[in-house]
């Protein structure tokens, strides 16, 4: 089952939720590039586009809210999963409004994550069809 | 805390109390349900943080602090509800609270918790979590002595704050902060040299390196470390550092006296931990355990922190490090070597090659160390039981060895004995075991060096994380799709307790006894949990069971141990079969048949090991203070708050003493007295009286009797419905066996005589029963919780002989708890006193159970008066397991 690699990008300034997402996706299958910082992580946008982003909601400086704007400006079918510690109703809204696939709420079951990551994967290959 | 224990004590000063000075009974019980729930929910914090160290979660700091908090309150309010249900008979557990947060906070602030401020501490007291107090080096050397049980020779660790009392004492920051800013000044040209680089640079939009060149401190040349070197050998040690390396140093030296040798080597913070520093830092061997000579050693080792290739090497992998990285010393028993090297085990450039290398010389393990021997090599399979498979004998011309007035030398070996094989071919297989076993248990390649004394006896001298220096074949990314090739045998059944990756041949367990023949490196797969495996757990590649909770008991321990863990999947026992091949993918949740070398290679090569991240270290520092259990055995004089050294003791301790508060014999005479009391009324004389503190039966009103349909209690109705089985209640045949005797064994309670009451009591609520029960001379006590949630539930069983001399009753005390045994429930036997315990079973599982234990509350009545003969004793056991409860 070769499976289209989708791209993922993975942002969070906690560097033990980057380096873990990183490992067990990598061994899902997917090419993950991680990112500790928000404007790192825009600057990777100008130049490379990614399938899926998962990204921490509370950052210093670029948060998660900027980072789905600008990523959704440069690819509208970028599929953003939003990381949060606090999964706030107000920032929720906004978020969906803005086009977040997913909310994900830390501390998070890597099962949990791998299945939104697959849900997003599929919706990815409906819209290619 | 004065003005706490005060302000408390108003606060129950105004609380209700009766006229009489007493409680109502009321009162008392939804106070005892307030105590069971602030527990409940202590301990289910405690468990879902143990979960978060089982890999199988992405969490960060926040949920540390979050949960820690959470915690913490329902902790301090358990400890209220009990000094109300007592009044304030427990005032003290609040200041041993206040001792435990201390450490705890400091924790989670960062700091070292208080009773680690120890300049010297022993390897028994050291555990891996310390690591930053001990050194790297140290706490491996600890690891392999207390978890493995492994030899190591007798020594102690000078730890991080006695480095940091040692450097303030001497103000060496100071000193050396003084001593930069004059070698910047001398420097000040060719500085201004580098800022003009650095602009050049930032003006093209390289900042980055701009900015590292103005970091650094290319100014300070050999002369200035050379210097820093001195601060630290003519430095002074601090009267109190001296006291306490002169009592270790007696301790060590024990009935040798001064012809004690010790090595000291360094184990610098983060040594042989994310970096190995390896042969970066002093060594010295064969130091005379004196004071002037371990004080000498000690600060020649602190100041090799400073020699030109220590420090290049740490400007290379920690370009960032800040503070002043703390030394950390090993001091151990020298060993009177024979021959002594090194091990690794795996091959480091051909992890397919599954073998263990060992190197050997003649003496001291210096010349293998430093490569300048033609040393022995030999090969040995990783397969019990560790066959050798190759041994190239070198030529070993020189040795080193130690010198009597201290110090080592260089020697040359006799020509006839440069070929001979240093190592005995059962020593050879013995250290290659040992070296399975440590691999095993850091679940990384290990490079260990050991030494066998003139007597043949093997030390292990210290052991590392061996760097692998191939490529590996597949990234993760690549291993997904050559997977594929491999049949899965169990998929996405059950719950990960433990992450992590497993092979070897299944182990399937049938009776506990078994466990003694669990080799090493096999795949443990039983029916239930059970705390019992902590006995194989060093040994085991993974754990697979039939039943059980990510929670309990034994998951917590594979996870101290590391050990890959699938609880509850179901059907492991009848899937798999002793003696096959399996790999378990604790990560992924699938089992492969045979041995699958992609993902063993994949766990060796994976780059982040999980336990080497700051926020996993953290929340296992945590919760060391937080969920070992000390205090077991409420009938030890130790049972006391003072010796509450976690919140799990706390946690224990108060529910031990709540349920003491019920089971008190005076206030159930005025619990009875003040209440409504309800007889069972049931077709077998059982003599019990329930007390409904909400939702126990389902008559309401005022009514004297309640039949089995009429109990509500979960639990209470499962017990009853047990002791009813056919069967079970055999009060005729045993009558008729021994009359005089049976007739005081089931004493009934009588109503109009208030004397005898209070003996067979239940305390129901819908999902809770407090059973205390007086059969003859039996005391029998049972707590039990029964909802449908899991985690709530737990049964509690009691039982304490009476009448009969003490080595019958202990003999009854056997054959109970093998019966409780057989049922699955942790049971400690001590004398005639039995306590067994189930939690977190699923409800029907738990009404099983109860029904079981009713049946034996009934039947054990017979145990008593068979006493006389044990292999009658054993066969009503035995019957009684088979349900044939009839006397024959």
């Amino acid at each position: 089952m070769a499976k289209d690699k989708c791209r993922l990008m993975v942002v969070d300034d906690e560097p033990i939720v980057c380096r873990r997402l990183k490992q067990v996706l990598e061994k899902a299958g997917y090419d993950v590039d991680i990112f500790g910082s928000g404007s790192s992580a825009i600057d990777r946008l100008d130049n490379m586009s990614y399938d899926i982003i998962m990204t921490d909601l509370k950052m210093e400086g670029v948060d998660g809210m900027k980072i789905l704007e600008a990523a959704k400006i440069k690819n509208p079918a970028a599929k953003v999963i939003m990381i949060t510690g606090f999964a706030e109703m107000e920032t929720a809204r906004e978020a969906f409004r803005k086009g977040v696939f997913d909310f994900i709420s830390k501390p998070v079951e890597i099962d949990v994550i791998k299945e939104v990551i697959s849900k997003a994967e599929r919706e990815i290959a409906r819209l290619k069809k | 805390m004065k003005k706490l224990i005060s302000k408390l004590r108003n606060y129950f000063a105004q609380k209700k109390i009766g006229p009489d000075g007493k409680i109502p009974v009321r009162v008392v019980f939804n106070r005892f349900r307030q105590v069971l729930d602030t527990n409940n929910r202590a301990l289910e914090i405690m468990a879902d943080m143990g979960d978060k160290l089982g890999g199988n979660y992405i969490f960060d700091i926040n949920y540390i602090r979050k949960s820690y908090s959470e915690l913490s309150d329902a902790v301090f309010q358990s400890i209220y509800n009990l000094n109300s249900l007592s009044r304030n008979r427990y005032l003290h557990l609040h200041r041993v609270f206040e001792k435990i947060s201390d450490q705890t906070n400091k924790i989670l602030k960062g700091e070292s918790p208080v009773n680690l401020q120890e300049p010297v501490l022993y390897y028994r007291d050291i555990s891996w979590e310390m690591s930053d107090e001990v050194g790297g080096k140290n706490a491996g050397i600890a690891e392999l002595s207390n978890h493995l049980k492994l030899p190591v020779p007798d020594g102690f660790a000078i730890t991080a704050s006695a480095f940091r009392d040692f450097v303030e004492y001497n103000r060496i920051e100071d000193r050396i902060r003084a001593l930069k800013n004059k070698y910047r000044k001398a420097a000040k040209r060719s500085q201004q040299e580098d800022i003009m680089v650095a602009i050049t640079f930032a003006e093209a939009g390289e900042h980055e390196t701009a900015k590292e060149i103005l970091m650094e401190e290319n100014y300070l040349d050999e002369s200035f470390f050379a210097e820093v070197r001195d601060f630290f050998r003519k430095g002074k040690l601090p009267p109190y550092l001296e006291s306490a390396f002169q009592k270790s140093l007696d301790t060590l030296r024990g009935k040798e006296g001064r012809s004690c040798r010790i090595a000291v080597r360094s184990s610098a913070e983060k040594e042989d931990l994310e970096f190995s520093f390896a042969g970066q830092f002093e060594t010295v061997l064969n130091v005379p355990a004196d004071m002037k000579n371990l004080v000498r050693s000690y600060k020649e080792i602190l100041a090799s922190l400073y020699s030109p290739n220590a420090v290049s090497y740490r400007e290379l992998v920690m370009p960032k490090e800040k503070p002043m990285m703390a030394m950390c010393v090993v001091c151990m028993k020298m060993v009177d070597a024979q021959a002594s090297g090194v091990m690794f085990t795996s091959d480091p450039n051909d992890p397919d090659n599954d073998a263990v290398i060992i190197n050997a010389n003649w003496g001291l393990g210096k010349t293998v160390v430093d490569g300048r021997v033609d040393a022995d090599t030999y090969i040995v399979t990783k397969d019990e039981p560790c066959e050798i498979r190759e041994k190239l004998i070198g030529r070993k011309e020189l040795s080193v060895v130690p010198v009597p007035d201290g110090g080592i030398r260089e020697i040359s070996v006799p020509p006839e004995k440069q070929k001979e094989q240093c190592l005995s071919d059962d020593q050879i297989k013995i250290l290659a075991q040992q070296a399975v076993l440590v691999e095993h248990y850091m679940k990384k390649p290990q490079d260990i060096e050991w030494s066998v004394d003139k007597k043949g006896n093997i030390y292990l001298l210290q052991s590392r994380r061996l760097r692998m220096s191939f490529t590996a074949g597949e990234t993760a990314g690549q291993i997904s799709s050559s997977l594929e090739k491999y049949p899965v045998i169990m998929e996405k059944q059950g719950k990960i307790a433990r992450r992590g990756i497993g092979a070897g041949r299944v182990f399937i367990l049938e009776k506990i006894e078994d466990l003694r023949d669990f080799t090493q490196g096999s795949i443990l797969v039983a029916k239930h949990d059970s705390s019992q495996f902590i006995r194989i757990m060093p040994k085991a590649s993974a754990i697979i069971t039939d039943i059980g909770t990510p929670t309990s008991h034994m998951s917590n321990v594979a996870r101290e141990f590391q050990v890959p863990t699938i609880v509850n999947t179901g059907t492991g026992t009848s899937v798999f079969k002793n003696g096959d091949e399996i790999t378990v993918d604790a990560e992924d949740n699938k089992i492969y048949a045979g041995i699958v070398k992609e993902l063993l290679r994949y766990r060796i090569t994976e780059d982040i090991s999980l336990m080497e991240t700051d926020e996993f270290r953290l929340l296992q520092k945590l919760l060391r203070y937080i969920t070992p259990l000390n205090l077991i055995d409420p009938l030890m004089d130790s049972f006391v708050p003072e010796n509450c050294r976690t919140f799990h003791d706390i946690i224990r301790f108060i529910h031990e003493k709540a349920i003491a508060e019920l089971v008190d014999v005076e206030r159930y005479r005025e619990v009875l007295r003040n209440n409504i009391v309800v007889k069972l009324d049931v077709p077998i004389p059982t003599g019990i009286f329930m007390i409904d503190i909400g939702g126990g039966l389902h008559t309401t009103g005022d009514v004297k009797k309640a039949s089995l349909d009429e109990i509500a209690s979960i639990p209470f109705k499962a017990i009853v419905k047990g002791m009813m089985h056919p069967g079970v209640w055999h009060s005729e045949a045993v009558t008729m066996k021994i009359n005089d005797f049976m007739s005081s064994m089931l004493k009934m309670p009588d109503v109009s005589n208030m004397t005898y009451l209070g003996e067979n009591v239940a305390v129901i609520s819908r999902e809770y029963v407090n059973l205390s029960l007086r059969f003859g001379y039996h005391f029998n006590m049972m707590d039990c919780y029964c909802s449908d949630n899991v985690r709530d539930n737990h049964v509690y069983f009691r039982f304490v002989g009476g009448a009969t001399d003490i080595s019958k009753r202990s003999r009854r005390a056997e054959l109970l708890g093998s019966i409780l045994r057989e049922f699955n429930m942790r049971t400690n036997i001590k004398g005639d006193l039995i306590i067994a315990r189930t939690d977190n079973l699923p409800r029907q599982e738990m009404e099983e159970l109860l029904n079981n234990l009713g049946r034996l509350i009934a039947y054990s009545r017979q145990l008593d008066a068979l006493l006389d003969d044990d292999s009658v004793a054993e066969r009503y056991v035995d019957n009684f397991l088979r349900e044939k409860y009839i006397l024959d």
